[in-house]
């Protein structure tokens, strides 16, 4: 690299070697925002068991109707604390499901489909009781996966 | 003394095992015994209910021997039968000498009747099946109500007056290989009923005597209510499932929401709320068949609802301005639903096309595939707004998957500008490098 | 004594030893005007960005056959930018084999082959048959429907290789039949193993080449300039062209993903191997059955091979460098264009 005695030249040298320098540095941020944003850990767990709440936030003797893996899913909680969890898909047309405090039963609203708090279709059209889903709890953590 | 008690076990089971099963069919019925010995007091009962003993039935013991198929066949047949039992045997419908080995057994004395008409079937069987406390020993299971309501049903009544197509209890069940409904290959059974009705009821020739259609196999068949037995579906009904098995009774006029009702509650419910409730009934009109058929039911489409020629309201309103209106308003609706929910589904549908992941799609389409359902049975109630209703919550649910489709292709527009960033920002740099490159060459060019 | 010295990046140079790298690079030259000069570091670049992306890749893929086709979707579906990521790396792949062979080619052509650069083309050469192995790993991982023909077709192609070739179907399958084995196998090999292979053989590639540069006696190539400052800035706009460009056919050109691989349904129709394979797969499907004696098929693969060893022995095959090996090459270049057009109809 060869100095230059010109005086003038100095500055535009310069000059140029902090606009390479800043274009590159700037091209840089910008490769490397997509890069960081994809490496922060994702809010949502991907796949395996989902958690779905803190134990508290589920009513004994009560159900709550949560998203596992965007299906929706049917949590109850018996007199005695204990979890189950069911699909809330209806096994005769695939409608949403709802718990029924009043009578103590789960319940279709399109046909009419009734099944009991453990799942089994006891009224109605349904011909098959409803898919279960492995349900533990982890430092009061629920966590939900599929049965396997 | 564990290998004492050990063969007490196995002796134990050894005796229970061979152990004769007549010690058994003795143990089981003392009455029998005990009645046997009142022969002052022959009850319908006991009529056929000898001691059983290994002479019990010697018909069989002769007939199955004889060479003629025609008199060894009913032998065979009824030994497989679901009455092969000896407290029943050959006697409980032909009676007879069951003592006598010989050919004496055939005593007119007794009782014999080789061939049973017509006329006498339904007594013969009706004897013991409407007998409760006889069929409760026996048969704890069965119903006894098969007699009476057959005698007040159009076969018997048909039967009772002479009429020779008219169907006996033996024309459906069978003579001798009569076996349990439940079994697969009883006539009828579940799965085998259509066609034996069908059997009698599609032949023209026959039906032609007494003015019925013949086609109602065949509209069954390819109805929904057939679809759907044929894909296994337990709930589906067959010819029994709304006629009944021995009433043979078709719902009249007034009683066919209620038969149609015991499955599909709902719409029953919602029908009666309607002004075509009372309508039908002044009217003497069938409900449901009115707009749905009987046998050939079709899948129940919004088609049948609205002002077009062939929309099940035209049958009889196509010259009526309100219902006509109604029916307009009702159709609008349901086009409304279907176009809303179909709108969810091709907007997800889209965006996935285009490789836009959207968080959330599949339980919002749950909901607005429930949501679709609910509104096809308050159509019954002939009520716009009842109908809006659930129309309204088809909306709202497809909302619910506009707005996750929206939130998803907000951000793939976002990762589209920061694309044109950093192509600005690239094209800066390399004007930059260029310019530096440039420079460098007029140094280089500029030195000596 | 520079004003280096006063500059901050003067404490970092002078630790470095700066001074002495720019003087040392200052006197390599490179051609001044020479688009194919620019293809080594074209190639190196490509390498670069396929670790980087591979290296995120990695952070989220799953790799058994249960999750492997899963975790690319959320890759690409969930995650922010995941999509842009699983493109680059995809499209660049491409480009990266591309590139290895153009760069390959004129090499040959220009026979920059010759004593004593022996050394720099076999390691190129083996640079090239690890660069296709990643290539080929590389495309199993997604275990879609593609890739699992993919594993299956490549590793039955593998087998008609000469002598060892029934040894590398077993190797590259993991076994007998492409099972979980086989993706477990391409996943270590892929991100761990070859990557190893390939670090090494390209730091030998750079290091004998700044050695012993290549140095051109064409007078076409006469005029010279530094390799620095002036050819690295020309070599690194060069680059940031490259990166435009995989940008945009990372964002504007789909890849789909296809669906998961089934092993227990039929192969699909249309599935054909990548583009790189197109020439074996044109010989293989349309060899004759029999070849003196042979399996045609091998037989011919097993030409091809012999040809490859040929073509890995150019250096001490043709020490001159004439004229009939550049055209020997175009030639080559013809027929296996001739035979991909062929492999696709």
């Amino acid at each position: 690299m060869a100095e230059s005695d010109d005086p003038k030249k100095v500055p535009r040298r310069d000059i140029l070697g902090i606009a390479v320098g800043g274009s590159a540095a700037a091209f840089a941020l910008a490769v490397v925002y997509p890069v960081a944003r994809f490496v922060e850990p994702p809010t949502r767990p991907l796949g395996g068991p989902v958690v779905v709440g803190k134990l508290e936030e589920f009513p004994v003797d009560g159900a709550k109707m949560v998203s596992v893996n965007d299906r929706p899913v049917l949590i109850l909680r018996g007199a005695d604390g204990e979890l189950r969890a069911f699909s809330a898909l209806c096994t005769h047309l695939q409608c949403v499901v709802a718990y029924s405090a009043e009578r103590r039963q789960i319940e279709c609203p399109c046909h009419r489909g009734v099944y009991s708090l453990d799942g089994r279709n006891i009224d109605g059209p349904p011909p098959r009781p409803l898919d279960e889903l492995v349900v533990s709890v982890n430092e009061g953590s629920v966590i939900v996966s599929s049965a396997s | 003394m564990r290998s004492a008690s050990l063969l007490a076990l196995l002796a134990l089971v050894l005796a229970l095992v061979g152990a004769p099963p007549n010690a058994f069919a003795q143990a089981e019925s003392p009455e029998a015994n005990a009645a046997e010995g009142e022969a002052s007091q022959p009850a319908l009962r006991d009529r056929h209910l000898p001691a059983p003993t290994n002479a019990t039935n010697t018909c069989a013991s002769c007939h199955a021997t004889l060479t003629d198929p025609k008199l060894r066949a009913p032998a065979h047949d009824f030994a497989k039968s679901v009455h092969r039992d000896e407290r029943i045997g050959c006697v409980a419908c032909h009676k007879g000498d069951p003592r006598d080995p010989t050919v004496g057994a055939h005593s007119k004395a007794a009782g014999f009747n080789p061939h049973p008409t017509q006329a006498e079937v339904p007594g013969i069987c009706g004897g013991c099946h409407s007998d409760a406390a006889f069929m409760r020993r026996l048969n704890g299971r069965l119903p006894v109500g098969q007699l009476e309501l057959y005698s007040l049903s159009l076969h018997g009544r048909l039967t009772a007056a002479g009429d020779r197509n008219a169907p006996t209890c033996a024309v459906c069940h069978g003579k001798h290989d009569i076996l349990s409904p439940s079994s697969p290959r009883a006539p009828v059974n579940r799965a085998n009923v259509a066609k034996l009705c069908g059997g009698c009821h599609g032949d023209p020739e026959m039906m032609a005597k007494y003015g019925l259609r013949t086609d109602q196999y065949e509209k069954w068949t390819k109805s929904v209510h057939g679809q759907a037995f044929r894909a296994g579906n337990p709930n589906a009904p067959t010819c029994t499932g709304c006629h009944g098995a021995h009433s043979s009774a078709p719902p009249d006029a007034s009683s066919v929401a209620r038969a149609c009702g015991r499955c599909h509650e709902e719409e029953m419910g919602f029908f009666e709320q309607s002004p075509h409730s009372q309508g039908f009934r002044e009217r003497g009109l069938a409900q449901c068949v009115a707009c749905h058929s009987n046998h050939d039911i079709a899948p129940a489409t919004a088609l049948l609802v609205g002002t077009t020629p062939d929309a099940a309201c035209m049958k009889c309103h196509s010259h009526d301005e309100k219902p006509r209106k109604v029916a307009d308003d009702i159709a609008a609706l349901l086009r409304g639903a279907r176009d809303k929910a179909a709108g969810a589904r091709a907007e997800v549908a889209g965006a996935q096309e285009k490789g836009i992941h959207v968080a959330g799609a599949s339980f919002a389409l749950d909901r607005v595939a429930t949501a679709e359902m609910r509104v096809r049975g308050v159509v019954h109630t002939l009520d716009p707004s009842k109908v809006g209703a659930r129309v309204a919550a088809v909306e709202t649910a497809a909302n619910e998957v506009s707005q996750l489709v929206a939130t998803a292709e907000r951000t793939r527009k976002e990762e589209r500008r920061g694309y044109y960033v950093a192509l600005a920002l690239a094209s800066l740099l390399l004007a930059t490098l260029t310019l530096k490159a440039f420079q460098l060459r007029r140094r280089r060019l500029g030195e000596p | 004594m520079s004003p280096q010295d006063e500059r901050p990046a003067g404490w970092l140079a002078d630790r470095v030893g700066w001074a002495g790298i720019v003087a040392r690079l200052s006197t390599h030259r490179a051609p001044r005007r020479s688009f194919v000069f620019y293809l080594g570091g074209i190639t190196l670049f490509l390498l670069f960005i396929q670790v980087l992306s591979g290296i995120l890749l990695v952070l989220y893929y799953r790799p058994d056959p249960a999750h492997a086709h899963e975790s690319v979707e959320q890759i690409i579906g969930e995650l922010p930018y995941g999509n842009l990521i699983h493109a680059v790396h995809a499209w660049s792949s491409d480009l990266f084999v591309a590139c290895l062979l153009a760069h390959m080619f004129t090499v040959v052509v220009r026979r920059s082959f010759r004593a004593p650069h022996e050394l720099s083309w076999l390691s190129g050469l083996a640079a090239l048959v690890i660069g296709i192995g990643l290539a080929f790993t590389g495309a199993i991982l997604p275990w879609t429907e593609a890739a699992y023909t993919h594993a299956r077709v490549g590793s039955q192609l593998a087998g008609k290789f000469p002598f060892f070739g029934e040894w590398l179907r077993r190797f590259l399958r993991g076994g007998d039949e492409v099972t979980l084995g086989t993706l477990g196998h391409a996943y270590g090999f892929h991100v761990a193993g070859l990557p190893a292979c390939l670090t090494l053989v390209v730091a030998v590639h750079l290091f004998l080449l700044l050695r012993k540069p290549v140095i051109r006696t064409d007078a076409a190539e006469q005029e010279t300039i530094p390799l620095y400052p002036e050819f690295i800035v020309r070599q690194a706009a060069a680059q940031v062209g490259v990166l435009v460009v995989i940008m945009t056919l990372a964002i504007f050109a789909q890849r789909n993903l296809g669906p998961a691989a089934d092993p227990t349904q039929p192969t699909p129709v249309g599935a054909g191997p990548p583009w790189y394979m197109l020439p074996v797969h044109a010989i293989v499907r349309d060899a004759p059955t029999e070849l003196l004696g042979i399996d045609g098929a091998r037989f011919l693969v097993g030409i091809a091979c012999f040809i490859a060893v040929l073509v890995a022995a150019l250096p001490f095959l043709d020490r001159k460098g004439s004229r009939v090996t550049a055209w020997l090459a175009w030639t080559a270049l013809l027929a296996l264009s001739l035979l991909a057009v062929h492999a696709l109809s």
